[in-house]
């Protein structure tokens, strides 16, 4: 297994190869002086593997323990894992023995607090001899710490002659510019409003003689106005999504539905409708598990005083 | 990406440089109510609006309590013949063109220019006495069908039906050209515009409005990911 890395990268950053002491696992760690990706962390890991069958179909040559570390840091798992699974290609039908393998990696990865960033469905493998199928084989997982930072995950390289594709991930700050909450205006009390704005005058405008001048009276007398008309217009929450048990994870899987569902609206055939399905199907599913897990870290952290709102939560008022 | 969208839709050009000292154009005929009122009849109160998130049923519900309001703002800025930079502020949506077989390219998207509702009121009053000014001083072609009240590209297409048969009666060979200007008015040069509208006659007040409201602006691009910093737009009318 190598690595390669740009001089101009060096120049900035300080990458050290850390083996595991196993065959075909290279974790590489990236550090800078400066805080990463505008977060307090200064470095991240890249665990990069290769892992094969074995003779006991049941287990591959990279165990699951040592890919999916916890850690505090961010960490990017990327490799040729081998493993076929629906959450990966969600429409391919998959033997018994092709799931069970899969099955302690994803397990692992989710116990962990990964996220898988493959695209579901979208091959990275495509067989140089005919006859054999192309699948998702290289996966991609972020830990908790560097999920927020994923930007994009691509395979539009060009080939490189190999059976598998390069795959781009890149990683960026996230963006922190909160938005303020937008005004509800089909909502405005013009009621209340009513004897205010019939009582509003607009100052005068004569001493403007020069463009600045204009324009300092036109934003005055318009911030007044809609000064006085938000008062009285109810806002938005921040977002549709500001649920406390919303994830990053669920704002990309619900990206993924909703373009899915356009898709198949857009083409019509049994195929795309099947991927919207699927993609829906997850969707609604990974919202009922972050429900469950948020009911669940609510009645871990009860206090007696707080027991009574879980209660209610659960039972409501009466 | 965000740079090569604003390279290919708002290439630079010569800042457009306000007069130092605004002049009071006597002239120019008082704004009237029920020049508001028909402009704001126009507004769609479903239209998005621009970056101050204000929509014309706002507009539209306050001019019916208080219709001073907007008397008493927007004169000045005909009077004067200026429209101030911080009304033309605009959000620039892009959005893909459909069927396109690559997104690589910037002329596979198209954009959406949203300006401020209270901006687009003023320009529908002005565009009104525009056309006012040209019919009066007969400067309107009889062919001219688009944004023209009561016309539309179905009169168009009965003229030329009717021309085409009436030339086809006594035998004469008929052909029809084509032609469709790309861009027009992405491209639109704010001095060749003043200069074009000063030959035609139109009132003093009406082109230094005009080549304010065209110059001075500043467009934020809006995408996922787009980094949402106003760029200034010297090129074509939003």
């Amino acid at each position: 297994m190598a690595a390669y890395v740009h001089m101009s990268f060096l120049s900035n950053y300080t990458v050290l190869p850390r083996f595991k002491g196993v065959d075909d696992v290279l974790a590489l760690d990236v550090s800078s002086n400066e805080p990463l990706f505008g977060t307090a962390f200064h470095s991240f890991r890249v665990i990069n593997t290769y892992s094969t069958n074995t003779a006991d179909h049941r287990v591959h040559s990279v165990l699951p323990e040592l890919l999916f570390p916890v850690v505090g840091f961010p960490l990017l798992v990327v490799g040729d894992l081998n493993i076929h699974n629906p959450l990966s290609d969600p429409l391919r039908h998959f033997s018994q023995r092709e799931i069970l393998s899969s099955i302690p990696y994803f397990e692992k990865a989710a116990e962990s607090g990964f996220a898988l960033l493959n695209p579901p469905g979208e091959y990275t493998r495509f067989p140089l001899v005919g006859g054999a199928r192309p699948s998702v084989l290289d996966l991609a997982f972020a830990n908790p710490a560097l999920f927020p930072l994923v930007k994009n995950w691509e395979a539009s390289l060009p080939s490189t002659g190999s059976d598998h594709i390069p795959i781009t991930i890149t990683l960026a700050a996230p963006s922190l510019k909160q938005k303020p909450p937008r005004p509800r205006w089909a909502d405005t009390d013009w009621e209340t409003l009513d004897p205010i704005v019939k009582g509003f005058k607009v100052p005068a405008a004569r001493s403007c003689s020069t463009p600045p001048q204009l324009g300092q009276w036109m934003s005055e007398s318009l911030n007044r106005l809609v000064a006085l008309l938000k008062e009285h217009t109810p806002v938005s929450r921040l977002s549709h999504r500001s649920k406390p048990w919303w994830t990053p994870h669920l704002s990309i899987l619900c990206r993924e539905y909703h373009k899915a569902a356009r898709t198949a609206r857009k083409q019509d055939n049994q195929h795309m409708r099947e991927v919207a399905g699927t993609s829906k199907a997850g969707y609604f599913k990974a919202i009922k598990a972050a429900k469950n897990k948020h009911w669940l870290s609510i009645l871990m952290t009860a206090t007696p005083q707080s027991l009574w709102t879980a209660k209610r939560f659960a039972y409501g008022r009466a | 990406m965000n740079d090569v969208l604003l390279e290919h839709f708002f290439p630079p050009k010569k800042p457009f440089s306000p007069p130092p000292r605004l002049r009071l154009n006597k002239s120019a005929p008082p704004l009237r109510t029920d020049e508001i009122a028909s402009a704001l009849a126009k507004c769609s109160p479903t239209s998005a609006p621009g970056p101050d998130g204000i929509p014309y049923c706002t507009w539209t519900q306050g001019n019916k309590i208080n219709p001073s309001i907007l008397l008493h703002i927007l004169p000045p800025l005909v009077l004067l013949g200026y429209h101030p930079a911080s009304l033309k502020s605009s959000n620039s949506v892009v959005l893909d063109k459909p069927g396109k077989p690559s997104y690589e390219s910037p002329s596979s998207f198209r954009i959406i220019v949203l300006i401020r509702t209270i901006s687009k009121i003023l320009e529908r009053i002005i565009a009104a006495r525009l056309l006012a000014a040209a019919r009066l001083r007969a400067l309107l072609h009889p062919n001219q069908y688009g944004s023209l009240p009561g016309l539309s590209t179905y009169d168009a297409c009965v003229t030329l039906i009717n021309d085409v048969r009436t030339l086809q009666r006594p035998r004469l060979k008929v052909s029809s050209l084509f032609l469709d200007i790309k861009a027009g008015f992405d491209n639109v040069d704010n001095n060749t515009l003043a200069r074009i509208l000063r030959e035609g006659g139109r009132p003093p007040y009406l082109v230094s409005w005009v080549s304010s409201f065209l110059g001075e602006r500043s467009g934020t691009l809006v995408f996922q990911g787009a980094p949402e910093t106003p760029a200034p737009v010297n090129v074509g009318a939003p």
